[in-house]
């Protein structure tokens, strides 16, 4: 089976302030190295959704399976060391630990997974930060970067542990045009490799350089965008 | 294991927060560091108070109550003719010289037979007025017999001038306590002026100087032949007002006591019971100590609570993107538990070193010259053991204060978080 992630009836209801559907039976499937994105107004519910089928969200209603486990019903311990392994998440805000240097923050979730000796990590982590061209970086403490480097950084996080899906909740949406087009690159680049990624965005650059796109209305998947690639 | 990752994480945060955890550890350090200077001070003048008490009264005193009648029987088999004796007593009123035993010269002889009894004294005490040049003296004074007082309360020990020796060969002599010497202003060879409460004048030669180092003994004691003041009372030779007891056991006065009073129809005190006094100041002292000494750890603790606290505050994003990265909540609850403990170990370990100093440094304070007492330094007490005390109550304390703010971060759901 070749299907990365499979959702199945996803629903999600929010009970405060008042009682809210967020997701509205939400079915999608990911195959391995497909890269596709997902946009929407604000307030549509995709980060909703992409805490969902990152696992981090699991207060809804319906099926989900990653790498053919499934993960709704898995308990917070199974369902961390599986992100650990299996999911590289980048977030739109929340970029680095500050107190870390970029080369720490990158190396930290390989030492978790401790698949590698710490020197192998360290190796890996120079090899990723000099792919984002962020070598001459990795002594810095992550404060003292912009926003862009930081977000390179994440990305190396990412894949540190060669995860099987990549997702990023608006990887760009605060950076300005010129990182934006640099971290693109990087996201078509992963995708040629063969990763496999579900972006949310709101650019519509970023939508014609992926496989394929989704669209989100008012919490139902309602459209599907073919990408302009293939 | 991911342990060492985790205690990578919060070490790396801990030398970030460099500033909040060193006020954290010199918090435990305080508390520790109190502790254990308070607590050897606090055995130091135990120690020196029990030392007074056990060296300035015998295992047990019998006296004759001031008040009730009494009824005393000495047994047949204490008794040389073999019949048991019954005596009837009344009581009279207080007065300034101790009530009269009767017939002493067969409960000495009973009490010196008993098997467990080591030494007993006969002893008369009375309040008697002293004169030196201009100088005067109200003193308590014990005639006792030397050889039998030096058997039973060691004075020998607590003699710091003269000897023993002398005030045995002396008609004259008497031994003061260091208080009433310095208040007399008076040396050794000296001779003083007495009267007592019937009128009697007599002058003594000071044969020596007794000290026990506390105040309320040393102002007032002192010793003269147990011969002279039955002269002086004009009593007869078997004249006794107290037997000072010790027993071959000491641990036993506490079930001799009550034989004895039983036996003998007279107040059986043991050292306990007629130092009640300074028993009861111990007691206190003992809980203010502990009392303070926990409050200064818990102080230490809430300190710790507090930083933990803000530490984890300042923290939430963080914890977000560890746990959304795989880090589980108990691998949280390590990284932040861990500084606790880091902050316990390292701030009872100094704590440890300067309680050490500062009981070092009070041993060494002299003590202003004063009535109270003539100590020349504080009184303190060393025992390796409230090292080992202090430094687990100090870690123990910090990871009992670390602990709900750690389980706190442990449980915080990253999405609250990473969706503001
Ligand atoms: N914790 C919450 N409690 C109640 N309602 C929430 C909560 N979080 C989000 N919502 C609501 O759910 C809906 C979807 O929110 P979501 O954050 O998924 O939107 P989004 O598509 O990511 O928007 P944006 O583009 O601004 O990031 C919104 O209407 C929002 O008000
Ligand atoms: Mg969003």
């Amino acid at each position: 089976m070749n299907k990365v992630l499979i959702a199945e009836h996803l629903n999600k209801y929010f009970h405060e302030p008042v009682e809210s559907q967020v997701l509205h039976d939400i079915s999608l499937s990911l195959d391995r190295s497909q890269f596709v994105t997902v946009m929407g107004k604000s307030g549509s519910g995709k980060s909703s959704l992409m805490y969902v089928l990152a696992t981090l969200d699991t207060d809804y209603d319906g099926n989900l399976f990653i790498c053919g486990e499934r993960m709704t019903g898995l308990t917070e311990n199974q369902l961390a060391q599986f992100r650990n392994r299996h999911i590289g998440f980048i977030f739109q805000y929340h970029y680095l630990l500050p107190e870390f240097t970029a080369l720490q923050n990158v190396m930290i979730p390989g030492l978790k997974l401790k698949h590698k000796s710490s020197a192998q990590v360290r190796d890996d982590a120079m090899a990723l930060l000099e792919q984002m061209q962020m070598g001459k970086f990795a002594e810095y403490l992550s404060s003292k970067l912009s926003g862009g480097q930081q977000q390179r950084v994440a990305i190396a996080r990412a894949l540190i542990n060669h995860p099987d899906i990549i997702m990023a909740d608006e990887p760009t949406g605060n950076l300005d045009s010129a990182n934006t087009a640099i971290i693109f690159d990087i996201f078509r680049k992963l995708a040629d490799e063969g990763n496999t990624i579900i972006a949310i965005t709101h650019d519509m650059d970023f939508v014609r350089k992926a496989d394929a796109g989704f669209e989100i209305r008012d919490g139902s998947l309602s459209s599907y965008i073919e990408g302009a690639k293939k | 294991m991911s342990r060492s990752v985790n205690w990578g994480i919060a070490k790396i945060q801990m030398a970030a927060r460099r500033k909040q955890a060193i006020v954290a550890i010199l918090g435990v350090t305080f508390g520790v560091s109190m502790f254990i200077t308070l607590m050897s001070f606090m055995k130091g003048v135990n120690h020196f108070l029990l030392d007074v008490i056990s060296s300035a009264t015998p295992d047990i005193v019998l006296y004759a109550d001031q008040r009730k009648t009494v009824q005393f029987t000495v047994p047949a088999e204490l008794n040389k003719d073999g019949r048991e004796i019954i005596f009837f007593e009344h009581g009279r009123k207080p007065q300034s010289q101790g009530k009269r035993i009767r017939n002493a010269r067969t409960l000495l002889s009973a009490i010196r037979r008993d098997p467990v009894v080591a030494a007993v004294s006969p002893v008369v005490t009375a309040q008697v007025f002293l004169r030196h040049g201009s100088s005067i003296a109200n003193a308590q004074f014990l005639g006792v017999s030397i050889g039998d007082a030096e058997d039973v309360l060691k004075l020998s020990a607590k003699l710091t001038s003269g000897n023993i020796r002398n005030m045995e060969m002396s008609d004259n002599g008497i031994i003061l306590g260091k208080g009433l010497a310095d208040r007399l202003k008076i040396q050794i060879g000296d001779w003083v002026n007495v009267s007592t409460a019937q009128g009697v004048k007599d002058r003594l030669q000071v044969c020596s100087v007794i000290c026990y180092g506390l105040g309320s003994i040393d102002n007032s004691r002192a010793f003269v032949h147990i011969r002279r003041m039955r002269q002086w009372m004009g009593k007869g030779n078997d004249f006794t007002t107290e037997f000072f007891i010790s027993l071959r056991d000491p641990e036993l006065s506490e079930f001799a006591a009550p034989t004895f009073a039983g036996r003998y129809g007279y107040r059986a005190d043991t050292r306990a019971q007629s130092n009640s006094y300074y028993l009861t100041i111990i007691f206190v002292q003992n809980m203010m100590t502990y009392i303070v000494s926990l409050a200064i750890l818990l102080v230490a603790g809430f300190g710790i609570y507090n930083i933990m606290n803000m530490i984890i505050n300042g923290k939430l994003n963080d914890i977000a993107i560890l746990k959304a990265e795989g880090f589980s909540g108990k691998d949280i609850r390590q990284i932040f538990l861990s500084q606790s403990v880091f902050v316990g170990i390292a701030g009872a370990l100094l704590g440890v070193i300067f309680g050490t100093i500062f009981t070092f440094l009070i041993s060494h304070i002299p003590i202003p010259k004063s009535d109270l007492t003539s100590i020349p330094y504080f009184p303190v007490r060393f025992d390796p053991m409230y090292c080992v005390w202090g430094f687990l109550f100090g870690v123990v304390c910090s990871f009992l204060a670390g602990l709900i703010p750690a389980f706190r971060a442990a449980k915080m759901d990253p999405l609250s978080i990473l969706r503001r």
